[in-house]
């Protein structure tokens, strides 16, 4: 399954980034930039299957995309909030493109509002057990996209 | 008449993505109110007169949909078009949009013609043919 998932979740991610904010990805082979701290994103989508997904990127990655959303390209102050917030609409526009390439579009899907997490170091930032996980390079920096379906509690 | 929009979307980056987009294309828009969800939405509704609602569907408190319901309910507030704005692209569910009085509909990320092309009808410009909605894309209902 992992092997058929990955690399639609890598394909979303990189067109999404395109889209959206004019990042393109560069080449996985290229040194990504290690930075902390690292911030994750995270929200669930319900529907005939049930997801989590999370969003990997370093908080000056998610400076950047907040910036090029906003149209302050190097011109403004980026506030934590306003990084947080690009991040998390990225990362709701995310969900609802892998919905309908994951599962087509007949079902709908109830997406969760996104919630932010901080690590200060990036090692502490575990992966679930059966979590697929999508890596990309854009703009230096390295952004992941985890993956994991799951049966909620009590059904 | 009125020529002001409502833009409600729980992000402040989307609000200002909407507001610098309508600002690019050629409409002649008013003034541009905003919301973070549905409740605000609707008393933002309560203060202002506006030609049109552009609505996100997933927020708190209120959602896009209930907010969209509660206006259709409402003999004031019931004419006043609505776009939805969503990442949502479910057919099922852009076929509940329709039915349930939005007058257009915008899968995100969009590009800003796609807003312009459903914004334009709402302040009395003609679309040059195309523009309706196919199953998971989206246009003017």
């Amino acid at each position: 399954m992992a092997e058929a998932i990955q690399p639609k979740l890598t394909k979303v991610l990189s067109d999404v980034l395109a889209n959206l904010a004019f990042m393109l990805t560069d080449d996985l082979a290229m040194e990504c930039v290690q930075c902390a701290p690292w911030i994750e994103v995270r929200i669930e989508m319900h529907g005939r299957h049930h997801v989590e997904l999370r969003l990997r990127c370093c908080r000056e990655f998610s400076t950047i995309l907040a910036g090029n959303l906003l149209g302050l390209e190097g011109s403004g102050v980026i506030s934590i909030e306003q990084s947080n917030d690009a991040t998390k609409e990225l990362m709701n526009i995310i969900c609802g493109q892998l919905a309908t390439t994951l599962y087509g579009t007949q079902d709908i899907y109830n997406l969760t509002i996104p919630e932010v997490y901080e690590y200060e170091d990036p090692a502490t930032a575990t992966v679930p057990s059966k979590t697929v996980v999508a890596a990309i390079c854009t703009q230096g920096f390295k952004v992941e996209l985890l993956f994991r379906e799951f049966t909620p509690t009590g059904s | 008449m009125t020529r002001d929009v409502l833009i409600v979307d729980d992000s402040a980056t989307i609000r200002q993505m909407i507001r610098r987009t309508i600002q690019l294309i050629d409409l002649d828009i008013g003034e541009m109110f905003e919301a973070g969800n549905g409740i605000e939405a609707l008393a933002q509704l309560a203060d202002h007169e506006v030609a049109c609602v552009i609505v996100d569907i997933n927020m708190p408190s209120m959602n896009g949909i209930q907010l969209l319901r509660r206006m259709k309910d409402n003999p004031h507030l019931k004419d006043i078009p609505v776009v939805v704005v969503s990442t949502e692209g479910s057919a099922q569910r852009i076929q509940q949009i329709e039915e349930w009085g939005a007058s257009g509909f915008v899968r995100k990320p969009f590009q800003p013609e796609q807003l312009r092309d459903v914004l334009k009808p709402m302040f009395g410009v003609k679309v040059d043919g195309g523009g309706n909605p196919t199953e998971t894309d989206e246009g003017a209902f």
